[in-house]
């Protein structure tokens, strides 16, 4: 399996928010796993436990890494069997169409669909990849420190080694 | 907002004895198991599970299968190439069920069953719902895009209609055969967990059972059967390749070989360009589908539209069903003539509606099982197809 770089811990009660550990963890950019987990733009998407949360990581055609809610808003298909294209992944049950700011723009057969799709919410992480990692940022949107100055001390250097 | 809450989707979902709906579910003939599964006279006794009990099943040296727990033995009835089992309260054992598939001899039928890891209402409610044939089952075998569904499974194409029996769900669209008719498709979900629909890799019937055999495992049977002949060897083989019961392993506990292990079967650089899904077999996308959500998924998180009409009727029956049962003791009976329940392709006057079909005042309806108006989403055809060009450019 993947080797992640955080941490792997027995239980995922430890990093849940409100812990010491997890609270820590999300005030930082933390590498989150390799790039290569993703080597190519549109391929397959991948399911990661990361905080004890289940996500999916895909990367999308352009390039970008996208970090999700494991399960679509729709009926909680797991999104890690996804269809990766359009800069989107698509739940292959009813093709609803998400983007790596984890925004709904599609869910077919809807009588008003735009409309529709933009009131459901979904959780999603922002990413940053740089020199074969990628890191997230799991504070919460209103608070993401810069990626740049921050993710450096954010731990000890041989934690991406 | 989510529709159903926590507390529905428990009552919706339990099935072990003394929960409401595992007390409906003991009140009607429920499959135990695919008849092959007990192929030799006095051969070696199966275990097997049903609702969360345990019991042991042997064919007997006359050929009859026995069914017993620790404690006692249960009624039995093979037919259909299945073998059905009774474990209600005895005084309340009703008539064997008159599915028109039952009645037929062996060689008009192919019946398979898969041991899937999830609770079976996460199976049944894929039956209540067209929509999604045009995604995870749609293919690109002849060259085009996978469509938003055919205009016929269009959300406001389509109804369901709940009755005492179950819910009944309807497409419709103008019949390109019989000019000023329209064309209705149903698909019928029958008390608890069976439907009836339509197989157009063979332009007859398809019979399925979700059957609990504990809140986390269910066994999903496949039958499909020809009213009107016996199928041909080509027939089952189009069955077994369209719909990809050939990836059963009975060694396995009749598991499919496309598993969780090996995301299903799922290739995208294989299959990406053939199929919408990148899973191989019709069985194993919906399988791959309704496990991802987990054993039991939290139907309190969904956000269900106008797609979902299907699912939501059969919900909403299965709580009223279970309501009614524990007010009153009373679960709905089946009827003398099952096929009036059953799925169907039926095309009727332009000026009348299916709810005047369904209460008998449509005079020239016809049942037109050889138009089969659904095989315009080439599903299992277009099954065959790609997975005759994946073959091919393999080789």
């Amino acid at each position: 399996m993947t080797s992640f770089l955080v941490i792997e811990l027995e239980s995922t009660q430890a990093t849940q928010p409100g812990t010491a550990l997890g609270d820590t963890l999300r005030r930082y950019w933390v590498p989150v796993f390799r790039s290569s987990l993703l080597p190519e733009p549109d391929g397959e998407a991948k399911a990661v436990v990361l905080l004890g949360e289940r996500l999916v990581a895909f990367r999308n055609t352009s390039g970008r890494v996208g970090l999700l809610d494991e399960f679509c808003p729709h009926r909680r298909a797991s999104l890690a069997y996804g269809r990766v294209e359009n800069d989107s992944i698509y739940c292959i049950y009813h093709a609803w169409r998400l983007d790596v700011d984890a925004r709904v723009l599609e869910c077919p057969g809807e009588r008003n669909p735009a409309l529709f799709a933009k009131r459901i919410k979904h959780k999603g992480y922002p990413t940053r990849e740089q020199d074969g990692i990628v890191w997230t940022y799991f504070g919460g949107p209103d608070s993401v420190p810069d990626f740049a100055t921050a993710k450096l001390s954010a731990l000890p250097t041989t934690a991406t080694q | 907002m989510a529709e159903f809450t926590i507390e529905d989707n428990a009552r919706m979902t339990q099935t072990g004895a003394g929960t409401p709906l595992g007390e409906l579910f003991r009140r009607y003939w429920l499959p135990a198991f695919v008849s092959k599964r007990l192929s030799t006279p006095g051969g070696e006794p199966v275990e097997m599970k049903l609702l969360g009990d345990a019991f042991i099943a042997a064919r007997d040296a006359d050929g009859t299968v026995s069914i017993r727990s620790a404690e006692k033995s249960f009624p039995t009835w093979e037919a259909g190439r299945i073998v059905w089992t009774y474990i209600g309260p005895p005084e309340l054992q009703p008539e064997f069920p008159n599915w028109l598939f039952t009645s037929l001899p062996d060689s008009h039928i192919v019946a398979e069953m898969y041991l899937q890891d999830c609770n079976y209402l996460q199976g049944l409610e894929a039956d209540l719902d067209f929509v999604h044939g045009s995604y995870l089952h749609g293919n690109f075998a002849e060259g085009g895009q996978v469509e938003s569904g055919t205009e016929a499974l269009q959300a406001g194409k389509m109804d369901a209609i709940a009755s005492e029996l179950g819910v009944q769900l309807l497409a419709h669209w103008p019949s390109p055969n019989y000019p000023g008719c329209n064309e209705y498709l149903k698909h019928s979900m029958i008390v608890p967990c069976f439907t009836s629909s339509m197989d157009n890799s063979i332009a007859g019937g398809l019979f399925h059972a979700w059957v609990p055999i504990d809140d986390e495992h269910h066994l999903v049977y496949y039958v499909h059967f020809d009213e009107a002949a016996p199928l041909s060897e080509e027939e089952r083989l189009q069955i077994a390749r369209g719909w990809g019961h050939d990836l059963i392993d009975p060694a396995h506990g009749f598991r499919s070989l496309a598993c969780k292990d090996n995301k299903h079967l799922q290739n995208w650089a294989r299959y990406k360009k053939y199929l919408y899904s990148g899973i191989p077999g019709v069985s194993a996308q919906d399988l791959a589908i309704i496990s991802s959500m987990g054993p039991i998924v939290d139907r309190s998180l969904e956000n269900l539209g106008a797609i979902d009409v299907g699912l939501v009727r059969l919900r909403r029956y299965l709580l009223r069903t279970v309501s009614q049962f524990a007010a009153s003791g009373k679960v709905p009976r089946y009827p003398a003539h099952m096929p009036d329940a059953e799925g169907a392709v039926w095309v009727i006057p332009g000026d009348a509606t299916w709810r005047d079909a369904l209460e008998g005042r449509v005079k020239n309806m016809r049942r037109d099982v050889r138009t089969m108006p659904l095989s315009k989403t080439t599903l299992i055809a277009g099954s065959i197809q790609a997975r005759d060009l994946i073959a091919r450019e393999a080789s």
